[in-house]
């Protein structure tokens, strides 16, 4: 039986954060808590990918398991969504808000369930908020010494080999992987995961995480030690155009904005 | 403190030479350059020393580990320095777990403080920056696009070829697919970068012909290239090209911290977005509250007249 391994991490929607709020978190509130939670938009991205080789090992009659992995806290509407998607386990490795922020302590964590429950195949988002670090795939990879691909759009398990698309800054490869390898997700062809129906939602209503604890607790905190942040507000004092309508504005723009710039 | 810089496919001379300035600031006066790919210029860089490994293979960083991680065992760098692409993000997280040191990658600076390697790198979403002290050597620091000024000149440094090592582990079959067409959408001077507030790939479309009709480059944000309205060459963004055009038009761009930042360097920023609280409005000089839609379509209609 094979089994996928999909890493991912809950973290806080910054993307729409504003300056104050931004600045509200730095001046000692620490709190996050009013931005919605999501899974890592690379991470839901890997996780989609893993019930897309799911999907076609079952289309060729082949047995797999799937298993959905994080480290640190995790709500329980992540874990019901993930288990009416398709995942056969969802595996919750307890630790504190910081050691699921520091890379070393993920990674080995990731480790560890792998050293003891296997897998072939490990998918990952290639970084998520707040840390930005983009190391946890990449340590685990050195910690596993198996083939770890980056850049990973795509991916299919039609034949022997796992096809996998791969989207870098410096080509884009087909690459074929027979073994057990690591596949690091970022800009995926299907970044979103799929959405369940009322009845896969209503059939897991009872079931909840496994939970572990982690085995080695690693740190990189003493190595690389933080100072403090940096927030350069640097807005611009926008000029809106004022108009009766959408028109009225456009032409303001072709009119006072635009004519020097079109090239005739 | 001992530097050495890697030079990937994918990097360019301004690049290398953004490498060798920051080289400069760790307190070397001439480093090692270690050249993967077949960039004629390396031999002309400010550096002490260039290693060419001219190895037509696939650029996946996988290959090269085992190559880089030979180069750091024989020249035994305090610092290796290599730019935030695909591989040089993988080449240092891995190299600082396998060599027991640092890694850091999106580093906007970097400074040597009492035998210490000190940092600014970006984090939080790309909102803020935070300030580390890597504290164990050897550091291996990936650096921001367009973060750095360029260390200019000519040199004469030593060049010698350099020994592919063959990785341990493997792939079964790598088929390199043609590359998409190459935009240069840094050098152009107006800009037009489409956001999913088009709502959709037809207007993506119609808005790329806009670009087009009005001698602009065409670039998108990152949901448009997510749902594949438009390639991903034509990201804009700091995972995608930094671009510093004399006019950026946007048309619905929500305006996240990622593309902010990838698109600050331009002179003036024109914001379409329907939403009044859009972050881009915060970013911009000259916004429209508006049907980005609408707009796009009356500039089309108009421009010709």
């Amino acid at each position: 039986m094979k089994k996928i391994l999909a890493c991912f991490k809950a973290t806080r929607d910054l993307e729409n954060m504003t300056s104050r709020e931004i600045r509200a978190y730095l001046d000692g509130g620490n709190d996050l808590s009013f931005l919605r939670e999501k899974i890592g938009a690379y991470d839901e991205a890997a996780l989609e990918a893993a019930l897309r080789i799911r999907d076609d090992y079952l289309k060729r009659q082949l047995q797999v398991r799937t298993v959905a992995l994080t480290v640190g806290k995790c709500a329980e509407r992540f874990v019901k969504e993930l288990y009416a998607v398709g995942f056969d386990e969802i595996v919750v490795v307890e630790g504190t808000e910081e050691q699921s922020g520091d890379a070393l302590f993920v990674a080995a964590a990731i480790n560890d369930y792998i050293e003891e429950g296997g897998a072939d195949i490990i998918l990952a988002g290639q970084q998520s908020s707040p840390g930005e670090n983009a190391k946890v795939p990449y340590i685990l990879a050195e910690m596993q010494n198996m083939p770890c691909l980056s850049g990973v759009s795509d991916v299919a398990a039609g034949g022997d080999a796992l096809q996998v698309l791969c989207r870098t800054d410096a080509g884009i490869y087909d690459v074929a992987v027979g073994g057990r390898a690591l596949l690091v997700v970022r800009d995926a062809l299907h970044p979103y995961l799929r959405v369940a129906t009322l009845r896969e939602k209503l059939s897991v209503k009872g079931k909840t995480e496994s939970r572990r604890q982690p085995g080695k607790t690693l740190s990189c905190e003493q190595n690389e030690v933080t100072n403090g942040f940096v927030f350069e507000e640097g807005e611009r004092q926008c000029i809106f155009i004022e108009g009766e309508t959408i028109e009225q504005k456009a032409e303001v723009l072709l009119r006072e904005y635009l004519p020097e710039r079109i090239v005739k | 403190m001992k530097t050495l810089i890697f030079i990937t496919k994918a990097d360019t001379e301004e690049c290398a030479r953004a490498l060798l300035f920051a080289a400069g600031k760790t307190g070397t006066g001439s480093a090692v350059v270690l050249s993967f790919g077949e960039h004629g210029w390396v031999t002309g860089l400010p550096a002490k020393q260039v290693i060419q490994i001219k190895d037509g293979g696939a650029v996946i960083a996988e290959r090269y580990m085992d190559t880089a991680a030979k180069y750091v065992r024989e020249l035994q760098p305090d610092v290796v320095l290599m730019a935030s692409n695909d591989m040089g993000v993988e080449l240092a997280a891995r190299l600082g777990h396998r060599f027991c040191g640092c890694s850091a990658s999106y580093v906007t600076d970097i400074r040597i403080k009492e035998e210490t390697v000190c940092i600014r790198r970006r984090t939080f979403g790309f909102h803020m920056e935070c300030d580390k002290q890597l504290r164990k050597l050897p550091c291996f620091i990936a650096l921001d696009k367009a973060c750095m000024p360029t260390l200019e000149g000519r040199g004469e440094p030593v060049v010698v070829p350099g020994a592919f090592v063959p990785p341990r582990v493997g792939f079964d079959s790598c088929v390199e697919q043609p590359q998409e067409e190459e935009i240069g959408l840094d050098a152009c001077e107006n800009l037009l970068c489409i956001g999913r507030g088009v709502g959709s790939e037809a207007a993506a479309r119609k808005a790329e012909e806009l670009g087009d009709a009005l001698g602009f480059g065409v670039g998108a944000s990152r949901p448009v290239v997510l749902n594949c309205w438009m390639p991903l060459k034509r990201l804009v963004g700091l995972s995608g090209t930094v671009v510093g055009a004399e006019l950026l038009l946007t048309l619905g761009v929500s305006g996240c911290a990622a593309f902010v930042k990838g698109v600050e360097k331009s002179k003036c920023i024109i914001a379409v977005n329907s939403d009044p609280d859009a972050s881009i409005f915060k970013h911009c000089d000259v916004g429209i509250v508006g049907d980005c839609n609408a707009v796009a379509g009356y500039l089309a209609d108009n421009i010709k007249l």
